[in-house]
């Protein structure tokens, strides 16, 4: 997939782009809005990471550039916490989602995976990993053919730590992943513990491997044996 | 009350005052003059008998208004001029004349003579002017009440538009303030006061409100690139002991960037930046977080119980209300003894969460900043000050009892 993003400082535009190309993605990076433009009418992309505080105005005027000039590209607006009206306005012209820093960079690629799968597969995908298969459409996991029954929450819980394989995933992560708001007042995050617990035992009674490590008390990691 | 009015009023007891004092003046003043004319009349009314009788010594009298009398002999008498009643064969009744009565030597004979007016005439008279003049007055005056109320109301009519104007003005509105024009120099003064300081106000809180965002950017992107490059930094293999010490710098830096967005929420609450009203069900609410907690609370052993009693319904932000709600749910997961109940009472007028709690904290400081329950947590001190500034700006009020191991805080409607 080919992403573009969109940010005009200079550290997290890199460590953005290292992330993605890590990860053998295709990611080009734009420090304005005229050098964003640029970009997007010599190239196509998948998906548009957008900052909306840039240098040479607000990247919600971008909006309407990127619709003209790609055919089939996802938006997911990057901005200051609790600017609210820039997040309304940013969804009502067409921005597909939107992720308020500080982010985790998990975070940022689960949305950023979600967000291509869509607009590539329309919603048609299954993601594999070894024997475990996640259908999205039906939101629902098999280990090999047989289906686990996951709950709401663990079937999020895989799904992120799947999306995310072979990478440490802190317990801030995975909490705020799958409680968003609900666990901003909270600091103890150790009640993930039970729902990892859950997963791995139904994991297990399917026949599969547990491939979840963890990692030195202070995360998880979904890794090949 | 209302400026016109009390004018007006004031003008009126004026009135009221003057005129009877007026009247009683005018009364005074006519019944004198007349008293004077009547004097004088009678006294040019002796000097034609006494010519008369000079002449005809047999001068008629016509009772009561002249009485002339031979006296046989000299009787000493000075003219005076009294008020007395005497009978009238006309009107067959005793009523009050003017009497001027004299001794006078005439042609050698001594007359009494005695010459009288009626002023129950001239009361009457007195009177009739009297009343004429209130009456004269009284409309005169009314008739100035009604018209100084019309045209005071004509005058002020920009002032109160500009007034009604004033009291819908937002800081945050986005337009500037649309003053009527007046032909009055202080209210077109007023007006360009007023225009200028509104103005000013209202970019003084556009550009807080920037400041704020503008802040919130600054702090925020330094502390993404820290976050992110510390994420990334614990994917590599560490030593155990480096592994805690990055841990913890990355603990820190969530902890920081919760402390920054606290300290910008609080801050656009003082500046009254949340004004998306809605109705807002708080039953619907709880109960859609409390799925969320559920999970969270059994961790701890705490088990919920839910009193349902009414509907709360309030118009609020939704975005405060669901701040609120979590905030103080959290507030239980964090504080509430494990292994104990909760219980959430909720009614059409308030609701009240109660649970046992093993913090100690004075209730003075409860909602402090940076006030913590138990020392050692790691938590930002903030959330009560938040609570209690969310329930201020949605026109709720809070209330906390701290009894021995009971903490109960209760939300009523203002």
């Amino acid at each position: 997939m080919k992403l573009l993003v969109v940010e005009d400082e200079k550290d997290l535009r890199q460590a953005i782009c290292d992330f993605f190309v890590k990860s053998g993605e295709v990611i080009i990076g734009a420090e304005n809005i005229f050098e964003a433009e640029d970009k997007l009418i010599s190239h196509q992309f998948d998906l548009v990471i957008l900052d909306i505080t840039l240098p040479d105005g607000s990247g919600i005027d971008l909006i309407s550039t990127i619709k003209k000039t790609q055919s089939n590209v996802g938006i997911l607006i990057l901005s200051a916490k609790n600017s609210l009206d820039d997040k309304i306005q940013g969804l009502d012209l067409g921005a597909d989602d939107y992720l308020t820093k500080p982010f985790h960079i998990s975070e940022l690629n689960s949305r950023v995976k979600a967000l291509v799968r869509r607009s590539i597969f329309r919603g048609e995908d299954v993601i594999k990993f070894n024997e475990i298969v996640i259908n999205l459409e039906q939101r629902q996991a098999y280990v090999s053919a047989s289906p686990i029954s996951l709950t709401n929450k663990e079937f999020s819980l895989l799904l992120f730590l799947v999306n995310n394989k072979n990478r440490v995933l802190t317990k801030d992560s995975i909490a705020e992943h799958l409680w968003g708001d609900s666990v901003e007042y909270l600091e103890n995050y150790d009640f993930i513990y039970t729902h990892i617990k859950n997963l791995r035992k139904k994991i297990l009674a399917e026949g599969g491997q547990d491939y979840l490590k963890t990692v030195h008390g202070i995360g998880y990691k979904y890794c090949d044996l | 009350m209302k400026l016109i009015r009390q004018t007006n009023r004031n003008f009126a007891i004026i009135i009221l005052i003057v005129l009877p004092q007026a009247s009683l003046l005018l009364f005074v003043s006519l019944d004198h003059f007349l008293s004077d004319e009547v004097d004088e009349k009678l006294k040019v009314d002796e000097l034609r008998i006494t010519e008369q009788l000079r002449s005809n010594p047999n001068f008629i009298s016509m009772a009561p208004i002249i009485e002339v009398k031979q006296l046989s002999k000299k009787s000493a008498g000075k003219s005076e001029i009294k008020n007395v009643f005497v009978y009238d064969p006309i009107e067959k009744e005793k009523e009050l004349f003017r009497q001027l009565s004299s001794i006078k030597r005439i042609n050698g004979n001594w007359y009494s003579i005695k010459v009288r007016h009626s002023i129950i005439e001239n009361k009457d008279f007195a009177l009739a002017i009297g009343l004429t003049m209130i009456a004269i007055l009284l409309l005169t005056f009314a008739f100035l009440l009604l018209l100084n109320y019309r045209f005071s109301k004509k005058l002020w009519r920009p002032f109160y538009h500009n007034l009604d104007v004033l009291k819908h003005f937002s800081f945050s509105g986005k337009h500037e303030i649309q003053l009527k024009d007046s032909k009055i120099t202080e209210f077109q003064d007023l007006k360009y006061s007023l225009e200028k300081l509104t103005n000013k106000l209202q970019s003084d809180f556009r550009s807080l409100k920037e400041f704020t965002e503008n802040a919130s950017h600054e702090i925020q992107t330094p502390l993404s690139i820290i976050s992110l490059n510390l994420e990334e930094v614990l994917q590599d293999e560490h030593t155990e002991e480096n592994y805690k010490k990055l841990y913890h710098c990355y603990q820190s830096i969530q902890r920081l960037s919760k402390l920054n967005d606290r300290l910008l929420l609080l801050a656009k609450l003082d500046n009254d930046q949340f004004n998306g009203l809605s109705e807002v069900n708080f039953n619907r609410l709880f109960e859609a977080k409390l799925e969320e907690f559920i999970p969270l609370l059994n961790e701890r052993e705490i088990s919920m119980n839910i009193h349902d009693t009414g509907t709360f319904i309030h118009e609020c932000d939704p975005i405060l209300a669901n701040m609120l709600v979590v905030n103080l749910l959290s507030n239980v997961v964090k504080h509430a003894s494990t292994n104990s109940v909760c219980t959430l009472d909720i009614g059409s007028g308030a609701f009240s969460l109660i649970n046992e709690t093993s913090s100690h904290i004075k209730q003075e400081a409860l909602f402090e900043r940076f006030k913590k329950g138990n020392a050692a947590q790691s938590s930002t001190g903030l959330g009560l000050s938040i609570v209690k500034r969310i329930v201020e700006v949605s026109s709720l009020t809070i209330q906390v009892e701290l009894a021995e191991n009971e903490f109960k805080l209760t939300i009523n409607k203002a």
